[in-house]
């Protein structure tokens, strides 16, 4: 928390979104069929690293009961899904394809016996007080992977503008209120919006599509959770330097994954935002983190180092997460190469 | 003076598709390209220079300017949707053969993988400049991408994945498809993709965007 702020800790933190099950059983001896909040906090745990990710509407596909592989399903959203992925399950259809739709769309309630579980099981798995991070989806996901699908959407806002004005007007209020819900309940450092908004070469809409569909309401929602004391992190992943500083100008203080597969370069954000927005990512996750040779991943951790940890204000993770192709040794020697090299104050002549 | 060639060229270009669809706002009101190739079959216009000259020119600028990331996808959209505006009104011509394809491209998103607004681009901008497409949809097996070949084996194949998890699926698939039909040009692409991965695989592209990939088959099907 302290980096988030900028600050110096005592340590370079680590951040991981642990999407593998290969690493899941490797560590605790078993896998889950849905992405459970008890085992996450023992995965983090038992890896050492920072911070619990935990989603209470951060994720897309996210189950509320098992479902077979292959089957398929509809969630609370009415967005229609085939289980044939861990943990993100891409939709195969969503409930609005036209107004008439939208007038007759209802949104899930707020408050109900699902919401807050997978919260609550990693607050009481946390045994060693790691940083918990409330997950929870930004306004172009929840129109284009949610309650639309990213065609309809493109062909709304310039055939029904208003509509989506509408639509993310509900969102908006939906997606405050489930996340006060869980403040109320205590204990959630701090709040991470995932919305992807670039590609790997550019942005998916224009930069003056995005400020006149979506940096509005994403700035109110920035706003609403600082409100509650809470600080933000945005996960963004692709290309985005051409919206970077109306994201940056909305308040947020973190930013993951700082793509680097995309062109994000960490240390030019690190140098133009500084004292403003501490970057969060930057190891190639497709590359450097599957290589077989984990000196591949020790050389990269330490040019982020080198680029952006010296004055604190920097959390290490990979660009978006780790997955099943990622050999278990690779991340162990992320974590160790932190350990060795990234307590304050650091010596940058020890990372060459 | 624009003739009304050129004129549906801008509306493709720009997204109007009709006189009643508000996009783009400074032309509402005024024709788009589905009146406009109405228009210009009856004033004697070929249906065939309507196509080139008129629809796939405005195609290929906002393909261009896709490249050079100048417009955004829901501009190219927009584009594919003015040209099927246009495009409506050319269908008897293809059916009696007074217009020609200039060839068919079949595409799929690979076994294991739902992603296809990449693969919907490219069906749309190589539709757009002239292309028969065969779109088999998402979690294609290798099965189906293989039987699409027996009934098309003048088709170029193309394969797009989202997912480094699915990627690794493509090269099945292109070793299935190359094992009976080793003249068939293969084409890969989407976000985990590579040059060196079509390398690895043996596919014979790897485009980065729909616009190479239109610019490859406009240079294959000239030779």
């Amino acid at each position: 928390m302290t980096a988030l702020s900028g600050g110096v800790p005592d340590r370079i933190p680590i951040m991981e979104h642990l999407f593998s099950l290969k690493l899941m059983q490797e560590l605790l001896g078993y896998t889950t069929v849905l992405y459970d909040g008890k085992t996450q906090a023992k995965l983090a745990v038992k890896l050492g690293i920072d911070g619990i990710w935990t989603p209470i509407n951060g994720f897309c596909g996210i189950e509320e009961t098992p479902h077979e592989p292959n089957e398929i399903y509809k969630d609370e959203w009415g967005v229609t899904y085939q289980k044939n992925g861990w943990p993100i399950i891409a939709q195969i259809d969503t409930p609005v394809k036209c107004r008439e739709d939208w007038e007759a769309y209802t949104l899930p309630p707020v408050d109900t016996p699902y919401r807050l579980k997978i919260f609550k099981d990693v607050k009481a798995a946390n045994t060693e007080d790691l940083a918990v991070v409330l997950g929870t989806l930004g306004p172009f996901t929840m129109l284009s992977w949610y309650i639309m699908d990213f065609e309809t959407l493109a062909i709304t806002m310039y055939m029904d503008p208003e509509m989506v004005h509408e639509i993310n007007e509900a969102v908006l209020e939906w997606t405050l209120g489930v996340i006060r819900l869980a403040i109320k309940e205590g204990g959630v450092d701090c709040v991470q919006i995932s919305d992807d908004w670039g590609g790997t070469n550019a942005l998916l809409i224009s930069p003056d599509d995005f400020r006149t569909f979506f940096i509005p309401y994403f700035r109110r929602l920035v706003a609403g959770i600082k409100e509650l004391g809470v600080p933000v992190i945005m996960h963004n992943d692709g290309r985005i330097w051409d919206i970077l500083d109306d994201l940056v100008d909305c308040g947020i203080d973190g930013l993951h994954p700082v793509e680097r597969a995309a062109g994000m370069d960490l240390k030019k954000v690190k140098e133009r935002y500084k004292g403003r927005l501490t970057p969060i990512g930057n190891i190639n996750n497709k590359v450097t983190m599957a290589s077989s040779n984990p000196d591949d991943v020790r050389k990269e951790v330490l040019e982020c180092i080198r680029e952006a940890a010296a004055d604190g204000g920097y959390i290490i993770a990979t660009d978006h997460s780790i997955h099943d192709l990622i050999p278990t040794e690779n991340v162990r020697c992320l974590i160790d190469t932190i350990n060795k090299y990234g307590k304050y104050p650091i010596d940058l002549t020890f990372s060459r | 003076m624009e003739n009304t060639l050129e004129r549906i060229a801008l509306c493709v270009e720009v997204g109007k598709i009709n006189a009643k669809t508000p996009y783009p706002p400074a032309m509402k009101g005024e024709d788009g390209a589905d009146e406009l190739t109405l228009k210009a079959l009856e004033q004697g216009y070929s249906p065939n220079d309507i196509l080139t000259k008129g629809l796939i020119v405005g195609m290929n600028n906002i393909g261009v300017k896709f490249k050079e990331n100048k417009v955004f996808v829901p501009q190219v959209l927009m584009s594919a949707k003015a040209m099927s505006g246009g495009m409506q009104h050319l269908k008897r011509y293809f059916n009696d053969g007074s217009v020609k394809r200039k060839g068919k491209l079949i595409i799929g998103t690979v076994k294991g993988d739902l992603h296809d607004i990449g693969k919907n681009l490219v069906c749309m901008m190589v539709e757009g400049n002239g292309y028969e497409i065969i779109d088999l949809g998402v979690d294609v097996t290798e099965e189906k991408f293989v039987d699409a070949v027996r009934e098309n084996p003048d088709a170029f194949v193309g394969m797009s994945a989202l997912l480094t998890t699915t990627m690794v699926n493509m090269e099945s698939i292109n070793t299935a498809i190359k094992a009976e039909f080793p003249q068939v040009k293969t084409f890969i692409g989407g976000a985990p993709v590579s040059s060196d991965f079509a390398q690895k695989i043996g596919a014979d592209y790897y485009t980065e965007e729909p616009q190479r990939l239109v610019e490859i088959l406009n240079q294959l099907t000239s030779n």
